[in-house]
């Protein structure tokens, strides 16, 4: 009886691996930024996933109980990044120590009216370049960037999952956003 | 000495910017309100920065959400990743 049990969940577990590994794979790389982070987190939530099978109860639907164990996976590996006295943001790059500006490229002009924000975004070699300037972040930033700008993901949330105060998740994206400033200035408005 | 002495009253530009990226993503007290209008009043750099920074929140809005459409995993890498982990769990 047993036995047939587990042939039985682990061919489940086949069906699954199948249907279910590309948006897996594509949500923990959109999160982690890095592709073999990603498989090796994919991999782990299957195998927990196989571990624990008994424990789902086909309330919801696999894929979304399978996101659920990611998501818990992924803010275990955020934790152990983000301790807060260990994220370099070298504000020093960009204001001098009375907290002033260092340069004054932040007034280059950019054309920013609505109808060329909407031809901006229909514009594929701009989209490449701000998704270049935001790979160029470092990783931890990078991160933090792309949960925030993730549909639905709650910034009160967000922090609670990364045990990270509020304030230190603000300072992370103020800090990304100014490099991001300098970076589509130089690659995009001033070419 | 005298800048150290004027940010008591306006905010550094490093302070002001916080408060720019702190008010995309939630509301912001009283005191920081008018602390950053105070700031902007006086700064153009800052001016300048704050609109370049709206303007970045709404195209990453729009763009970073679609982000995750695309798949990074072609064809055949993800089939080595699915036989590779059939393997491991065959094995367990």
């Amino acid at each position: 009886m047993q036995d047939n049990h587990s042939t039985r969940s682990s061919s489940d577990l086949e069906k699954w691996i199948d249907e279910y590994s590309r948006a897996l794979l594509d949500r923990a790389c959109y999160l982690l930024s890095d592709k073999e982070d990603a498989k090796d987190v994919v991999q782990e939530v299957f195998l927990a996933a196989f571990k624990n099978s008994s424990s789902f109860g086909g309330k919801s639907s696999p894929l979304t109980w399978l996101m659920g164990i990611l998501h818990h996976k992924i803010a275990d590996i955020y934790k152990k990044r983000y301790r807060e006295d260990s994220i370099p943001l070298h504000f020093e790059q960009v204001f001098d120590k009375h907290g002033e500006w260092n340069e004054h490229d932040v007034l280059d002009p950019w054309e920013m009216e609505e109808h060329s924000t909407g031809a901006l975004l229909n514009n594929e070699e701009f989209c490449e370049t701000l998704s270049r300037c935001i790979e160029h972040l470092p990783q931890q930033w990078r991160m933090l960037v792309n949960l925030c700008y993730l549909q639905g993901q709650k910034a009160a949330r967000i922090c609670e999952e990364l045990n990270l105060s509020s304030a230190n998740y603000w300072k992370l994206l103020q800090r990304s956003r100014l490099q991001l400033r300098g970076c589509i200035d130089v690659r995009w408005f001033k070419m | 000495m005298w800048k150290d002495f004027v940010h008591i009253f306006v905010l550094s530009c490093k302070r002001a910017t916080f408060l720019i990226e702190k008010r995309l993503h939630a509301p912001l007290s009283w005191l920081e309100r008018q602390q950053l209008r105070m700031h902007l009043s006086l700064c153009k750099l800052c001016r300048e920065y704050d609109k370049k920074a709206v303007f970045l929140d709404g195209i990453m809005k729009k763009t970073l959400s679609e982000e995750e459409s695309h798949s990074h995993f072609p064809p055949d890498e993800l089939r080595e990743f699915k036989d590779k982990l059939k393997d491991k769990i065959n094995k367990e």
